[in-house]
């Protein structure tokens, strides 16, 4: 079975001790050629920008913001691949640049599960050629 | 015949990977005339253009994600019918634009099913194209 199928869990973000998951939100800009007078449909689309946005979370507020304004790197995600064989995922070249919650601490009386922080990065130097195939990858 | 279940999807002759299932439709563009005044309803109406789109849903993120942006080719989507019957849709000359679900890679502890995450493509017309040459059905022996 190809690595980046089936992924069950993570396993671990780069070497953080208290990292939980990720979030990945790819999305693109996308131009449409509507075809000439009489086309029946649109003549073409054409993907021109990429973004691949990173979430990591975690329970370890001062570990996940040491990620923010650090210089771009690439993020190493170990998961629970098919039938539980570790697979690495690597996303290349993330700048951390949002921190998009804050650390909860929560009341004595309150219960539930240990409260997570997120940061979210983006991948940056993207070449001309590149698509998400350059920038996400998996051994 | 309903469709019942999916079976593989390909970009030209090449499978792509932990595909689940898929989608396609067209969209109509219609321009209507409401008619003069003291038309007590729509006079007529006129679908000038079709968007086709295709979406496919499965297991491997980056087999999906290779998809994007890539030169347009026919996707061939197998599946079997209600009657078990194994049938082929081959809708022309796709691009695949937008990821419509990625999402989170989920905590070891949480549970639950793998997540499909799905791409949205569109289909690419030429003049004397159809919506019979753009989705066509045939058998898969």
């Amino acid at each position: 079975m190809a690595a980046g199928e089936r992924i069950f869990a993570v396993k671990s973000v780069n070497a953080l001790l208290a990292a939980t998951h990720i979030g990945l939100e790819p999305s693109t800009k996308v131009v449409v050629d509507p075809g000439a007078a009489g086309f029946p449909g649109p003549a073409d689309f054409v993907v021109t920008q990429f973004d691949l946005a990173v979430t990591v979370y975690g329970e370890d507020e001062a570990e996940l913001m040491a990620l923010v304004a650090a210089a771009a790197a690439d993020v190493t995600v170990a998961v629970f691949g098919a039938a539980g064989a570790a697979e690495t995922w690597t996303i290349s070249d993330v700048y951390f640049d949002e921190a998009p919650s804050e650390m909860a601490v929560p009341a004595g009386d309150a219960g539930g599960r240990v409260p997570v922080f997120a940061v979210r990065g983006h991948v940056q130097a993207w070449e001309a050629a590149d698509t998400f195939a350059n920038k996400l990858s998996a051994a | 015949m309903a469709i019942a279940k999916a079976r593989y999807a390909k970009t030209g002759t090449t499978a792509i990977a932990g595909v689940t299932h898929a989608a396609w439709g067209f969209k109509p563009t219609a321009i209507q005339e409401s008619g003069g005044a003291g038309i007590p309803g729509r006079k007529a109406s006129l679908v000038t253009s079709y968007d086709l789109t295709v979406s496919l849903f499965g297991e491997d993120l980056l087999a999906l994600l290779a998809q994007v942006g890539k030169t347009k080719a026919n996707i061939t989507i197998g599946y079997a019918d209600g009657a078990g019957v194994l049938k082929k849709c081959v809708l022309k000359n796709v691009v695949f634009t937008d990821v419509i679900r990625a999402g989170d890679i989920p905590r070891r502890d949480e549970g639950g099913k793998v997540a499909s995450f799905g791409i949205l493509g569109h289909g690419c017309w030429l003049s004397t194209d159809t919506v019979a040459l753009m989705r066509v059905v045939s058998g898969d022996g």
